[in-house]
């Protein structure tokens, strides 16, 4: 059973004539501990597609289902929590809490759920994403590939059973790149976690179990990747 | 008379507070109950709860959470298994062509009637079978042993130096008879976590198949690089080059490349050098243009200070 | 079971106010003044309240709601036994004080209280009490006052003090002499009130000895549970105590503070609260949607990461809670500082101060104004604090400060030509600078109209305080330079001549003296017939109601105030409404004129017969004197109240004094008017003090005095209309300075597209000063237009309350005002931009992707 589905997905925006097809009927089942790569030029919907999987914006038509759960029967505070719980995000803008450390970073979506964090596990992370040093840095005290593997280790401190990536390399250079997708797989591996990341450079996509290919909001082609077995 | 007032009214005030209690203890674990069934019925899909800002809903959510991961682990071995089965019937499959030339060729010695350079012909050719059946049975062990984590690699903090020249040394031989030189840039001697036999051999499968593909009398370069999370180890050679839409596919069982086809090769080496990678957290992937080159590029972490 | 995850929002409040210190400072400072504000504010009216509370009691000269006369001991013991009285004091008549010459005109009894009486319900209304209360024989205990008109100006404890008191019981109700000695004094206030009555405290030795007790000669006064129900508990203590025939239960009459002025003045108050809790709202409520406008990505990516709009709510409303508590604790205490400057300030504008005043310290303030500015900053977070809790995750993505679309990617200088954007920017800077303000209207708005309703606000209170013309008030409140009035007139007492011809003739011999006018005041009885009255008498029944006023009980009791004056008082009459008196022939006392705003209700009174009556104290009976009718016919109307004399069941009549004079032998002198030459003015004043001073059945109001007292209530005035305005000003100024320095940080991004595209700093600089001038100039047109209009208007209603106002446009106050907001306007811009450029450009671009 897929962990994660989207059925006949469609969201637009505006109104006719000018009306913009972001998506137009995506179907796509992401079986558990897989790791997807969403590949498309930029404006092909592939961010959309993300958000919309995340449960982060609403389709206009179409379902998604994570572990189970259809995400447009919830409410905004349900989702919230669901995502808090479920699933993690990894952006381009590397999305840290400026006001807190790193820990507190990681652990903040732990908290937020009113656990307290496994300090064993989160220095697990903090060490396999060599961040030890920086642990009570402030995020612009971070260089980008270090403020991205923080944003990782946020999005892997509460075991979320799906990773949602969007372009996480985007705004590096290509050493740090590889330096943080290494990272991202690695953990992934790991911890056993389904990972969607999108990305349009095809390098980091062939490091994936599966590349999908979209294009104007449709789902053009699927390609193999490295691992696949 | 106030004071039979107000111990009446404590007294009640007591029972509607142990009522109350009694009530709310009631229904959490009425709740609690209620999840755990659900759940041994499997129907834990539906558990709408796991969502809310409650206490029972997190103990929900996380109980669900540990049958998923239990069923998650059993998906996972099966899956091994599968693999293991689908390997081994592959590997049937990938022996039976170097065991019918060997079988053909005894069979053609046998029956005699050959010239001496025919002979010398067909006993090379057996031999040729032989080695690939050698070889695959050295990867079909190191493999099946692998997948089925039946080895544990060991990454372990170790210089990378003398990984790397082990494994230079490994294939030196080869390269000096089509006069290839492997040339390795100027690095520091950094401590990585690896496993120096096994990442020795992915690094020997790789150093290999440039070997392979690389016309005489070419160059092969090492560098090394370190990144703050991985050291990369960059093989590059200026052989036959692979198609951008196979990059994706070499790494696979058995996969040879389209312009691979004139060279000898079973299409395991890389599949085990990406193998012994991801079991010690480390990648690799390669780039290429074809004529022109090919570069491997090898992730290994590095220790942590 | 809640989910408990407080813990990690408090720690992202005190982190997002550790990384807030600007806003920080703005919001508490909005709330530590607001607080400030609302507590002054309170603390002037509890203040109020409690001096008013205070006047009465101390005017009174007991707490005490009522007094049962003569009661027995088995009586005070039942009294004291009833669940609704709180306190049961005793006390008697001892004596009475024969007056000494040197005393003059004052009625002095001896009296003793008992414990309770004393301490519980006597002491609390008066003040500098010294010494203790005589518990020998021979000790008294003397009111101030009556110590100083019997010429002892430095009391001392064991003083002789000789009195003559006498007393139908003692010594066959012969005067006795008897030395005294001081056992202490205090200042009492009853006097004021009763025109000269006090009492001299003995001990109750003294009081056995001649025989009196309360059961004789006195009363137990009372204190019940509830002010509000005492004559519903007068009645049953009639019931309850079995009094007997020549008991009776008395309420002491509670001297009337006017219920409307304080009804007004807490309209006014709370009036003032809520402009103040919606001036604060504003500010904080600016500020904070501004900063959760700014901080739209950090809310976003909170609730990506999985903070439910609940929680973020509870992150925007925390962060006010605890500047809260900074704030409000400030503001407590200044108020707390304030209230000893300000209070008595306003209340010297409110009350005559003679009982003295308080400066209100009550609880209730702090904890009201503590509630009331909670409510404010809370009210002000409410809206901000939602929508930081609906932001969505995409909006924080997509998120880039400003409604401008900026090209995502950096743009490399090279490729864009300069010159078109310079000559763009170089050639209209101004016009880019105007464009920019109303790129976000709301925003332009809240600036515009929060610094437009602040110098308003500013403008009118200036223009109120210089408005009020101190002499102009003068002139139209006080007819003559000094008015001496007779106090024993008007009162329910006897009246006495205070103003007898030698008097009169004294005035008229001061120099520089001018003229003299006098009022004099008697009772009278009309003629009453169905024919003439009738109209009148339905409309006094229907409107003052009451029983036994009917028909019958008019017709022999229409008795009201004739009153005498010289013509000259006719002289300020407005006759537009017609109906013109003939002046002269009312002063040779040919016509009479009546009191009346309706003149229709006397349409078929022609003429007037009235008979002349005497007021007795007592029995509050007008007695027939011997005297005879007078006809006189009617002449004309009068406004009711004309010359502030009341009425009573038949209207009240003005004549001539020469009329006055024929028809009561000396009618009693209301009140005289006395103008002098201006340059006698101060020495007239100084003769006559002396000549009435210490008399408190003589009241003085005096242009001179008046003027004094105004020019301080005008500093007062300044003061505080100064420092509310100034306050006002500031909240004004400090919204905007927010506003726009808001603006530049949000835009920072977006000017450094600019800067890289080749607009020069000092081209930047030049627009953001533009902006701020162009600000300026919007803020001060509409100050100039509209913002005079409404200082005009809210004139016109002042002055319908203060006719003596002359409009008088603040023009040097407005003036620095429209510079501050000018400096202001360009100062911030600058200052921000400075703080922005400190990073590098490339560090600003960037900043969009973070």
């Amino acid at each position: 059973m897929p962990i994660l589905s989207a059925q006949g997905l469609k969201k637009y925006y505006g109104e006719e004539p000018n009306i913009v097809r972001a998506l137009d009927g995506v179907d796509l089942e992401v079986e558990a501990g897989e790791f997807v790569t969403v590949v498309g030029a930029s404006g092909s919907g592939k961010s959309t597609l993300l958000h919309m999987l995340g449960g982060l914006d609403k389709p206009t038509e179409g379902k998604v289902t994570v572990d189970g759960h259809e995400l447009d029967k919830m409410s905004d505070e349900e989702l919230t929590i669901f995502r808090r719980r479920n699933v993690g995000f990894v952006f381009q803008s590397f999305n840290l809490v400026p006001i807190l450390s790193v820990y507190e970073n990681i652990v903040l979506p732990i908290e937020l759920d009113g656990n307290r964090p496994d300090k064993a596990f989160i220095d697990e992370i903090i060490d396999l994403l060599g961040l030890k040093e920086k642990r009570n840095s402030l995020p612009n005290m971070l260089s980008g590939g270090q403020q991205q593997r923080v944003a990782i280790a946020r999005a892997l401190a509460t075991k979320p059973s799906i990773l949602l990536a969007d372009e996480p390399t985007g705004n590096l250079d290509t050493k740090t790149s590889q330096d943080v997708l290494g990272v991202l797989k690695m953990t992934s591996a790991k911890f056993h976690q389904t990972i969607v990341m999108i990305t349009h450079n095809e390098h980091i996509a062939q490091l994936s179990d599966r590349i999908v290919r979209i294009e104007d909001g449709k789902i053009v082609g699927e390609g193999r990747g490295i691992n696949e077995k | 008379m106030a004071l039979i007032v107000i111990s009446v009214v404590s007294v009640l005030l007591c029972g509607l507070t142990a009522l109350l209690c009694y009530l709310y203890v009631k229904r959490t674990y009425d709740a609690i109950d209620m999840v755990f069934d659900s759940m041994m019925a499997g129907k834990y899909d539906n558990l709408s709860e796991t969502a809310k800002e409650s206490r029972l809903s997190k103990l929900t959510h996380k109980a669900v959470r540990i049958l998923k991961t239990s069923t998650m682990d059993i998906e996972k071995t099966r899956q091994e298994k599968e693999i293991i089965q689908r390997y081994i019937s592959d590997m049937a499959h990938q022996m039976k062509t170097p065991l019918s030339s060997i079988a053909m060729y005894t069979d053609l010695l046998l029956e005699g009637n050959i010239t001496e350079i025919e002979r010398q012909e067909f006993l090379s050719r057996i031999k040729t079978g032989t080695e690939k059946l050698q070889w695959m049975m050295d990867c079909l062990v190191k493999i099946s042993r692998l997948e089925a984590g039946v080895i544990e690699l060991n990454p372990v903090p170790a210089k990378i130096k003398k990984t790397i020249s082990d494994s230079i040394n490994t294939v030196y031989m080869e390269a000096s008879r089509k006069n290839i030189s492997v040339k390795t840039a100027e690095f520091e001697d950094i401590s990585l976590l690896h496993d120096r036999k096994w990442t020795s051999e992915a690094i020997t499968n790789i150093l290999d198949n440039a070997i392979k593909y690389s016309p005489p009398d070419s160059e092969i370069y090492i560098s090394v690089e370190t990144l703050p999370v991985y050291t990369k180890i960059i093989i590059t050679d200026n052989g036959i080059g692979i198609y951008p839409d196979e990059l994706n596919s070499i790494f696979k069982r058995f996969y040879r490349g389209r312009n691979a086809k004139d060279t000898d090769g079973v299409g395991l080496g890389l599949y085990l050098a990406n193998l012994i990678l991801q079991k010690q957290g480390g990648y690799i992937y390669a780039d290429s243009r074809p004529g022109q080159y090919t570069t491997f590029s090898i992730f290994l972490q590095n220790c942590k200070k | 079971m809640k989910n408990n995850n407080k813990a990690v929002i408090k720690k992202i409040i005190n982190r997002s106010l550790k990384s807030n210190k600007k806003r920080n400072f703005f919001i508490t400072t909005a709330i530590a003044l607001t607080t400030l504000l609302i507590a002054s504010v309170f603390s002037i009216g509890m203040s109020i309240m409690e001096t008013m509370k205070m006047h009465e009691t101390r005017l009174m000269g007991t707490l005490a709601h009522a007094a049962i006369t003569r009661p027995t001991d088995i009586q005070v013991e039942k009294l004291k036994k009833l669940s609704y009285v709180k306190e049961v004091g005793t006390g008697n008549y001892v004596a009475t004080v024969k007056n000494t010459p040197q005393m003059g005109d004052m009625s002095l009894t001896l009296h003793y209280f008992d414990t309770t009486e004393w301490e519980n319900l006597r002491a609390p209304a008066y003040t500098n009490i010294v010494g203790t209360y005589p518990q020998k024989e021979n000790e008294i205990m003397v009111p101030l006052w009556v110590l100083e008109k019997m010429g002892v100006d430095n009391p001392k404890i064991g003083m002789e003090i000789p009195l003559t008191y006498h007393d139908k019981n003692v010594n066959d109700g012969l005067p006795v002499d008897k030395i005294f000695s001081l056992s202490g004094w205090f200042t009492s206030y009853m006097h004021i009130r009763s025109g000269n009555i006090d009492f001299i405290l003995v001990s109750e030795e003294f009081s056995k000895r001649l025989g009196k007790t309360a059961e004789t000669d006195g009363a137990a006064s009372v204190v019940f549970d509830n002010s509000k129900k005492v004559s519903e508990y007068c009645d049953l203590l009639v019931s309850d105590l079995n009094l007997s025939e020549n008991q009776n239960v008395k309420p002491v009459p509670v001297y009337n503070v006017d219920a409307s002025t304080i009804k007004n003045s807490i309209l006014a108050l709370s009036c003032i609260v809520i402009f103040l809790i919606l001036t604060g709202y504003l500010l904080i409520y600016n500020v904070l949607y501004i900063s959760v406008s700014r901080d739209i990505r950090f809310y976003g990516l909170l609730k990506t990461i999985g903070t439910t709009p609940r929680q973020i709510k509870r992150i925007v409303t925390g962060q006010i809670l605890k500047l809260c508590i900074i704030g409000i604790p400030v503001g407590e205490t200044a108020a707390f500082l304030v209230s000893f400057a300000a209070v008595p300030m306003a209340l010297s504008i409110y009350e005559d101060t003679k009982t003295g005043t308080v400066i209100s310290f009550s609880p209730i303030i702090y904890i009201g104004a503590a509630l009331f500015a909670l409510l404010t900053a809370l009210l002000g977070a409410f809206k901000p604090a939602k929508k930081a809790a609906g932001i969505t995750p995409i909006e924080a993505v997509k998120y880039i400060g400003v409604k401008l679309k900026i090209k995502k990617r950096m743009v490399r200088p090279e490729r864009i030509y300069p010159g078109r954007i310079f000559s763009f920017a170089n050639g209209k800077p101004f016009k880019m600078a105007f464009r920019n303000i109303f790129r976000d209207g709301k925003r332009a708005a809240i600036v515009i109209i929060s610094l437009f309703l602040g110098m308003t606000t500013f403008t009118c209170v200036t223009t109120l305080i210089t408005s009020m013309d101190t002499d102009n008030y003068v002139d139209s409140y006080l007819e003559s330079d000094i008015v001496l009035i007779n106090n024993t007139v008007s009162g329910g007492l006897e009246p006495k001549q205070k103003f007898d011809s030698s008097f009169i003739e004294k005035i008229k011999t001061l120099s520089g003296f001018e003229s003299l006018r006098i009022t004099s005041r008697e009772w009278m009885r009309l003629d009453y017939t169905q024919k003439d009255f009738g109209k009148y008498a339905d409309m006094y029944i229907k409107k003052y109601g009451g029983e036994g006023l009917g028909e019958d009980y008019l017709k022999d009791n229409f008795s009201g105030i004739l009153v005498g004056i010289d013509k000259e008082a006719l002289a300020s009459l407005d006759y537009s409404s017609g109906n013109p008196i003939d002046i002269d022939a009312f002063d040779r006392g040919e016509i009479a004129l009546i009191s009346t705003d309706t003149p229709e209700l006397f349409e078929n009174v022609d003429e007037l017969t009235i008979y002349p009556i005497k007021n007795t104290d007592e029995t509050k009976m007008h007695k027939e004197t011997e005297g005879k009718p007078v006809k006189v016919p009617v002449g004309g109307y009068v406004p009711l109240f004309f010359e502030r004399v009341g009425f009573s069941a038949a209207p009240t009549v003005f004549v001539s004094n020469a009329l006055m004079d024929s028809i009561y032998e000396e009618p009693v002198i209301y009140k005289i008017c006395i103008d002098v030459a201006k340059e006698y003015e101060k020495q007239t004043l100084e003769t006559i003090k002396q000549l009435t001073d210490k008399d408190y059945e003589i009241s003085r109001r005096s242009k001179a005095e008046a003027r004094e007292e105004l020019r301080e209530g005008k500093i007062i005035m300044y003061i505080l209309g100064g420092g509310i305005s100034l306050i006002l000003a500031f909240v004004g100024i400090l919204n905007f300075i927010n506003v726009m320095s808001v603006g530049i940080t949000v835009r920072r991004q977006e000017l450094a597209n600019l800067e890289c595209v080749g607009m020069s700093r000092r081209q930047v600089r030049k627009m953001l000063i533009y902006e701020g001038l162009w600000y300026a100039t919007l803020i001060l047109i509409l100050v100039f237009t509209a913002g005079s209009a409404v200082t005009v208007g809210i004139f016109n209603l002042f002055r319908k309350q203060a006719t003596y106002a002359i409009f008088s446009y603040p023009f040097i106050p407005v003036f620095l005002a429209s510079l501050t907001i000018l400096a202001v306007c360009i100062i911030t811009p600058e200052k921000m931009y400075r703080t922005v450029i400190k990073s590098s450009l490339v560090e600003r671009l960037r900043e969009a992707e973070y």
